[in-house]
């Protein structure tokens, strides 16, 4: 039997039991409640009906009290009879006459009814006016419990039937949805997730469906889900497997017990040994060659499982193909899902071209650290050359100030002199090596190869060697090894230059004892060795790693307490390397060191070999230049006014040598073509026109005259330059006096003495001719002047005296005649110190000075060179 | 034919009562004038007669008829051995022989003209043609005096009845096509209080002393003097006093009722009125 029927069945015998059972209940009520009703209706009644009663009473109207009584028996149904009795024995009464209402006798029975009979006093103002006897209609009650019963039993049982029709009809829709839900979970089950069901009846039914529809909807999504999250994980899968496969990185992984569970393709390439060969092995298989590796990375893993995360360590490693490599092993346990420690995976790093390019690198820092050093050296040697520079420097012009000093001693100022060209020599050195040094660095030193007399060359430095030993209190010993060669094809400057290092350093460094040249000559490789040693205070073995490095010296205290540039070695090893030598050292501490230049003796055609030292050569005798008078015209044309001045001073002491000083080529120029010159000196380097732009335009333009170069620039290469041009000869700057006048002598003629009262040409005027009107204002006056300085110095009026002197400093210059500048200055010198007889002395130059001027105005006017 | 059956009845029923009278009857009848409703009539006089049978052994059943003068009718048929009611002494009833026992102490009463408060009658002369409603044709203030004074007065009114005292007042306080009560003015004034009813009063007689005890010549003096006692010295009675301010207390009278004796020279003012008044019966 389906449901519906047994829901039917049990709700209708239910209902029918609950019906019957209420409707007794229900009877028995309404019987009580038509026995209370009847109480009720009897109090209201009597309530109503007593005070009327009394006042018809009172009145004795008992006709109207029987009417009363009757007409509630006809309005009260329920009573069967009303009987009032008076005290007096009077009564009144009605009967309701109405007949049985065919009620069934066994629903009478159902009922313990009984006629109901109520006596009520009447009273009013405490006066009784009898009784009132009312008697209920027991059939009447029943009757009216009768009609309501069938009424209630019809409307029951009509409302049972409409309560079962609901009843099945709601169960019916609603089992049907419950078929449907049934039929859709069976659909879903059989994998149709698209079925829903329309939310439809009793709101249980519309939850139960909507609770199946999310349910639906919640799987459809979480199966659309999951095979996407399958998709995705098998995705995943296949790019873990591919990204593992084609790292190019040599990775594997193992389990817990050591053994391969997988590698990649680069593990494979990496060691040569296929996959199928280690997986379900252990690292002894793959190590079988090396069982030493093979046990250290077997313990590696046991300490990263007895401490899991991440192990990193490097390796040196041989593959059983025999390559070696150096390894960074870098491994880490993983985990199971279950969070535990399942196994090891592991990637190798080759660092084989790292480690190989960390040792190149490191040899760059370390040559970056040299270099670096390097400079802090040239640092140093800045510093020190600023030192050594300067130190001479200020020696010059603190003895050139006292050489101003008008009451310096004549030895004082001897001395001076002689320091100011000491310490000028000394200089000129220093910059000699510094631009030997930078030649050699550009690879422009000009190296002579020539045969050079050894011990020619040995007695220079020896003379030399000995002055200078001999002023230390040492001894200086040349001890030639024979045989030797007498010649060497070689440079002999920079030989001696080199040498006289090596013996100036030893003396220098030499307290007592002895320094000694020693030469030897060794057949076997044809080198000839110059050794000096000495007995100084040695060099450890730092030192004399760093002695041949440019600009060091054996530490900064040495500098500091024997002086030098420590330019000295480093160019002597690079000269004796342009040499096609070298210079090695022998050292030890507070005992002594000994210097080898070691230099090839060269092809020269006849040698001789000496057994004993030769006599030394006989030297020439000097000629005293300085004393030699010289006639003729200078052009000097030279920018640099000390140069000017230098020149102007060297050429004075020549005597009778009209000298025009223009500061540029282009004055040169023009004053060469408008009159010659016996000799031109042509500064090299010169704004607006240089000498060699100048002398080209000369020579161009005809001009015959010996022109000598003024350079700095002595490089063979230079000097041939300035020969190709035109230049007839060169001076080289710094000038030395020497060179200077075997040059002068070279174009010009000496002169007899006693012929110097030469004409003085003014500069203006060679400038410029135009400005002689200017000069010859300047000239004619000259006499007015000579006068007042002379009656000043007698007068001791030194104010007038600078006054005069003063005004003949400042037009002096200004219209050509320089000297008679330099002459006011020094008389105003002699004003400031007072000294008459200096002044006088210095007047009477000026004297001569003037007459020159006025002898040689006349010329320069008429633009006739004194020695056309 | 009912109705015949009826009186019958009803003859029957009276018939013990109507015969007892001419001996010592175990019971007597006390009549009471209509002033209020039968019902709180009883209620005011059972109590009081009660009590009497207590004390005296004498029983008075109270009866009355629905209105005053069928109550008077009944006296006058004499069906009341005792009445309380002052309609008794016209030339012609004061032959029935009724004599004054006893009084209720208090002012005398007086009747009234009386109209709405707001009603534009200022002077009694304009009643003349005018509504004015009276308790009952027998009433002596309500009636009897004031018709007296208007006929004297010139004045002519359309005469309704209202049954009783109160019955007059409420009918000129509800009804607009009344113009006019004439009443009893001790009756007026404590049914104003109690019903706060506002009015004017036009016209006042002379003082009256208020309704009387009178009894039937036919009881014996014995009784008579008891019933006059008892009642005279009610008020001295605690039981008795307490009746009797009940009974006030049910007709809003705020004085206690007080029984005095009295007779019958003390109404001659009726008695002259009845004599000289211009009224009709």
């Amino acid at each position: 039997m389906g449901l519906l029927p047994r829901v039917m069945l049990t709700v209708s015998l239910v209902m029918c039991l609950s019906f019957v059972a209420i409707f007794f209940v229900f009877l028995h009520d309404q019987a009580d409640e038509a026995q209370r009703r009847l109480d009720m209706e009897i109090d209201s009644m009597v309530d109503v009906i007593s005070p009327l009663m009394v006042e018809q009473i009172v009145i004795g109207d008992f006709a109207t009290i029987n009417q009363l009584l009757k007409s509630q028996i006809e309005r009260n149904q329920s009573f069967k009879s009303i009987i009032w009795h008076s005290d007096s024995g009077t009564k009144l009464s009605a009967q309701s006459s109405r007949s049985a209402s065919g009620v069934p006798w066994w629903f009478s029975n159902l009922f313990t009814l009984h006629n109901l009979t109520k006596n009520v006093a009447i009273q009013l103002g405490g006066v009784s006016y009898g009784e009132l006897l009312i008697v209920s209609d027991k059939d009447y009650i029943i009757a009216k419990i009768w009609h309501r019963a069938i009424q209630i039993f019809l409307f029951g049982l009509g409302v049972t039937l409409l309560l079962l029709l609901a009843i099945g009809y709601l169960l019916r829709i609603n089992l049907s949805k419950l078929g449907e839900l049934a039929k859709a979970t069976r659909q879903f089950e059989a994998g149709d997730y698209s079925v829903r069901i329309n939310e439809a009846g009793s709101p249980e039914l519309r939850e139960a469906t909507h609770a199946f529809n999310n349910m639906a909807n919640q799987l459809e999504k979480l199966f659309v889900e999951l095979e996407a999250s399958r998709h995705e994980v098998n995705e995943q899968l296949h790019f873990i497997e591919e990204l593992f496969a084609s790292i190019p990185l040599p990775i594997f992984y193992k389990d817990r017990e050591g053994i391969y569970l997988d590698v990649n393709r680069a593990w494979e390439e990496f060691f040569g040994v296929s996959r199928e060969t280690i997986v379900g092995h252990t690292v002894y298989r793959l190590y079988e060659h090396d069982l030493d590796t093979a046990r250290i990375h077997d313990e590696k893993d046991q300490e990263l499982w007895a401490q899991p995360g991440v192990q990193v360590y490097e390796r040196q490693i041989k593959t059983g193909e025999g390559k070696e490599y150096a390894t960074l092993y870098s491994k880490a346990t993983f985990t199971n899902t279950e969070g535990k420690v399942a196994g090891i995976i592991g990637l190798i790093t080759d660092l084989t071209e790292l480690k190989a390019a960390e040792a190149r690198a490191q040899q760059a820092l370390m040559e970056k650290v040299s270099a670096e050093t390097a400079n802090r050296a040239k640092s140093t040697f800045l510093a020190n050359m600023s030192h050594e520079i300067r130190t001479p420097l200020t020696a010059i012009i603190g003895f050139a100030e006292t050489l101003l000093d008008s009451h310096a001693e004549q030895q004082d100022r001897i001395e001076a002199i002689q320091t100011i060209i000491r310490s000028g020599k000394h200089l000129q050195s220093i910059i000699s090596d510094i631009l030997d040094l930078s030649k050699i660095e550009a690879d422009r030193l000009d190296i002579e190869t020539i045969p050079v007399e050894l011990f020619e060359m040995l007695h220079d430095i020896s003379v030399l060697a000995e002055l200078q030993a001999a002023e230390k209190g040492i001894r200086f010993l040349l001890e030639p090894c024979f045989p030797l060669p007498q010649k060497i094809l070689s440079d002999p400057t920079r030989i001696k230059q080199i040498l006289m290092n090596l013996t100036n350093n030893a003396i220098k460094f030499t307290e007592r004892g002895e320094v000694t040249l020693r030469v030897r000559y060794n057949p076997q490789t044809d080198k000839i060795s110059f050794e000096v040693h000495d007995t100084g205070i040695g060099l450890s073995n730092e030192q004399q790693s760093k002695l041949f490095n440019p600009f060091t010296q054996a530490d900064i205290s040495t500098t500091r307490q024997y002086g030098g540039t420590g330019l000295g070695l480093y160019l002597s090893r690079q000269l004796a390397v342009q040499l096609g030598g070298d210079i090695n050292v022998n050292s030890q501490q507070a005992k002594g060191s000994c210097f080898t230049l070691l230099l090839p003796v060269g092809q020269i055609a006849e040698q001789m070999f000496l057994q004993q030292q030769p006599a030394y050569p006989t030297p020439e005798p000097q000629v005293e230049i300085v004393n030699t008078d010289v006639r003729g015209t200078v052009l000097v044309a030279e920018d640099n006014p000390e140069n000017q001045k230098l020149m102007r001073y060297y050429l004075s002491k020549l005597g009778a040598v009209q000298i025009s000083l223009v500061e540029n080529g282009e004055q040169a120029v023009r004053a060469a073509l408008k009159s010659a010159y016996d000799l031109i000196f042509m500064d090299i380097q010169m704004p607006v026109m240089d000498g060699v732009e100048a002398t080209q335009i000369l020579r161009s333009r005809d001009y015959h005259g010996p022109i000598v170069a003024l350079t700095a620039n002595t490089m063979k290469t230079d000097i041939a330059v300035y020969k190709e041009i035109g230049c007839n000869d060169f001076v080289a700057k710094p000038i030395d006096q020497k060179k200077l006048y075997e040059v002068i002598l070279r174009y010009m003629h000496p002169v007899a003495e006693g012929e110097d009262e030469s004409a003085i040409i003014s500069q203006l005027l060679v400038n410029d001719a135009d400005m002689s009107d200017i000069v010859q204002l300047f000239i004619d006056g000259l006499d007015e002047k000579l006068q007042e300085l002379r009656e000043a110095i007698e007068g001791q009026n030194w104010q007038q005296v600078r006054f005069v002197a003063h005004n003949l400093k400042g037009t002096g210059g200004g219209v050509g005649y320089p000297m008679v500048t330099e002459v006011a200055i020094r008389l105003m010198i002699h004003a400031e110190q007072t000294d008459q007889q200096a002044a006088n002395s210095t007047l009477q130059e000026l004297v001569t000075l003037t007459k020159r001027i006025k002898s040689g105005f006349p010329a320069a006017s008429s633009g006739v060179s004194a020695n056309g | 034919m009912r109705g015949r059956v009826l009186f019958l009845v009803g003859l029957l029923l009276t018939a013990p009562l109507l015969t007892s009278a001419a001996s010592e009857p175990e019971v007597y009848y006390f009549g009471v004038i209509n002033q209020r409703s039968i019902t709180l009539t009883a209620r005011y006089w059972n109590p009081i007669l009660a009590y009497l049978e207590r004390r005296s052994g004498i029983k008075l059943r109270l009866k009355m008829g629905k209105t005053a003068p069928e109550t008077t009718a009944m006296t006058v048929r004499g069906e009341h051995d005792f009445v309380y009611t002052n309609h008794l002494f016209s030339k012609e009833r004061d032959k029935l022989g009724f004599r004054v026992i006893l009084h209720m102490q208090g002012a005398p009463i007086r009747s009234t003209i009386i109209v709405r408060e707001d009603s534009r009658i200022q002077r009694l002369k304009e009643l003349n043609g005018k509504v004015v409603v009276f308790p009952s044709a027998e009433a002596f203030v309500g009636y009897w005096v004031p018709m007296d004074h208007l006929l004297k007065s010139g004045l002519t009114v359309k005469e309704v009845f209202a049954g009783n005292q109160e019955g007059a007042m409420a009918r000129l306080r509800n009804d607009r096509a009344v113009d006019a009560a004439a009443v009893n003015k001790l009756v007026l004034e404590r049914y104003a209080a109690r019903e706060n009813f506002r009015y004017r009063s036009l016209w006042d007689s002379e003082p009256y002393f208020n309704i009387p005890i009178m009894v039937h010549p036919r009881v014996n003096k014995a009784t008579i003097d008891k019933v006059r006692q008892v009642l005279a010295d009610m008020a001295n009675d605690p039981e008795g006093k307490n009746i009797l301010q009940t009974s006030a207390a049910l007709i809003k009278q705020k004085k206690p009722i007080v029984f005095i004796k009295a007779d019958d020279s003390e109404y001659e003012n009726y008695r002259r009125f009845y004599r000289e008044t211009v009224v009709k019966n």
